[in-house]
């Protein structure tokens, strides 16, 4: 007598369940796109649109299952929106590749700065910077500093260093067309 | 001319579905797009939504569908910008997609919705 008033009940529910699925895909589908998009005319048109998609699927199950697919990419939206909120404006350009903005590197170094040639043409270099820039950098102190002489543990290198002045900056540090470090 | 900001590969397929479609009288709304590139709705859906902030594409909406007891859809189309666009990463990313032969069969199925529209057309 009770299991099969359990199993009545049961089937009662499983009914009701999904009777209502549908009607839950369609607030979750639009309560998604309100929340997936900032511009409240985009955000209105998609709500409506993605109901109709909802709509038009075959199936109660499948109806609420397609709405929770929209509802965990705007959950991932909103996630990513709010890390990103909290990002400097040089971490969301640096992630967004938007490198236009950024500072430039005599701006940030406006007395120049120490960089150092690590690539295996010193004296190719050398010659490039003095036609193109007009300086030397060899006449720097720490052009040409032989490094662990000394070390038993560790070969000798000769180290390259020079100060770059700023209006150079970006042009022989700032991007990939000598091997420079810092 | 400025591209799509990310290349990817549902994006190519969104983007073919819309160029194949260019020769029929086939019009595309999400769901066929979906149907057709056989991608998930918030795929697809974050494909449109990226082609519209570029202006490749545009969305107009239906008057009413014409099946009565259905709620209205939302057209999409190439803007002649992303004509342009879609055609050019197309080239360069999918040749084979760009075959005249393929054109016709990519629309093939997708339903038209002029038929149904009332005289004054689309909203």
């Amino acid at each position: 007598m009770i299991a099969a008033l359990i199993s009545v009940v049961l089937g009662l529910l499983v009914n009701e369940c999904c009777d209502v699925s549908p009607w839950c895909a369609d607030k979750l589908v639009q309560w998604s796109a309100y929340r997936r998009y900032i511009d409240p005319v985009r955000a209105a048109e998609r709500a409506e649109e993605l109901a109709a998609l909802i709509k038009a699927r075959p199936g109660k199950l499948l109806k609420l299952f397609s709405a929770v697919g929209f509802a965990s990419s705007a959950i991932l939206v909103v996630c990513r929106r709010e890390l990103d909120h909290h990002r400097t404006p040089q971490e969301r350009q640096l992630r967004t590749g938007d490198n236009a903005t950024l500072p430039s590197w005599a701006s940030l170094f406006p007395s120049g700065r120490k960089v150092y040639y690590e690539g295996s043409d010193p004296d190719g270099f050398l010659a490039q910077i003095q036609a193109e820039f007009g300086f030397n950098p060899a006449r720097d102190p720490g052009w040409a500093v032989l490094l662990n002489d000394d070390d038993e543990e560790e070969a000798p290198f000769f180290s390259y260093g020079f100060h770059c002045p700023a209006e150079h900056l970006d042009a022989i540090y700032g991007n990939d067309r000598f091997p420079m470090g810092s | 001319m400025a591209g799509p900001p990310r290349v990817t590969n549902p994006l190519l397929d969104v983007l073919e579905v819309f160029i194949g479609t260019l020769h029929s009288d086939a019009d595309l709304h999400g769901w066929a797009i979906m149907k057709t590139t056989k991608r998930s709705g918030p795929t697809v859906y974050g494909v449109l939504d990226r082609l519209e902030d570029i202006g490749w594409i545009t969305g107009e909406w239906e008057i009413r569908n014409p099946d009565p007891s259905k709620p209205r859809r939302r057209f999409y189309r190439l803007t002649p910008t992303g004509l342009a666009g879609a055609t050019e990463l197309l080239r360069e990313r999918r040749p084979q997609s760009l075959r005249p032969g393929r054109h016709a069969q990519a629309g093939h199925g997708l339903p038209s919705w002029r038929d149904g529209l009332p005289q004054g057309g689309i909203a």
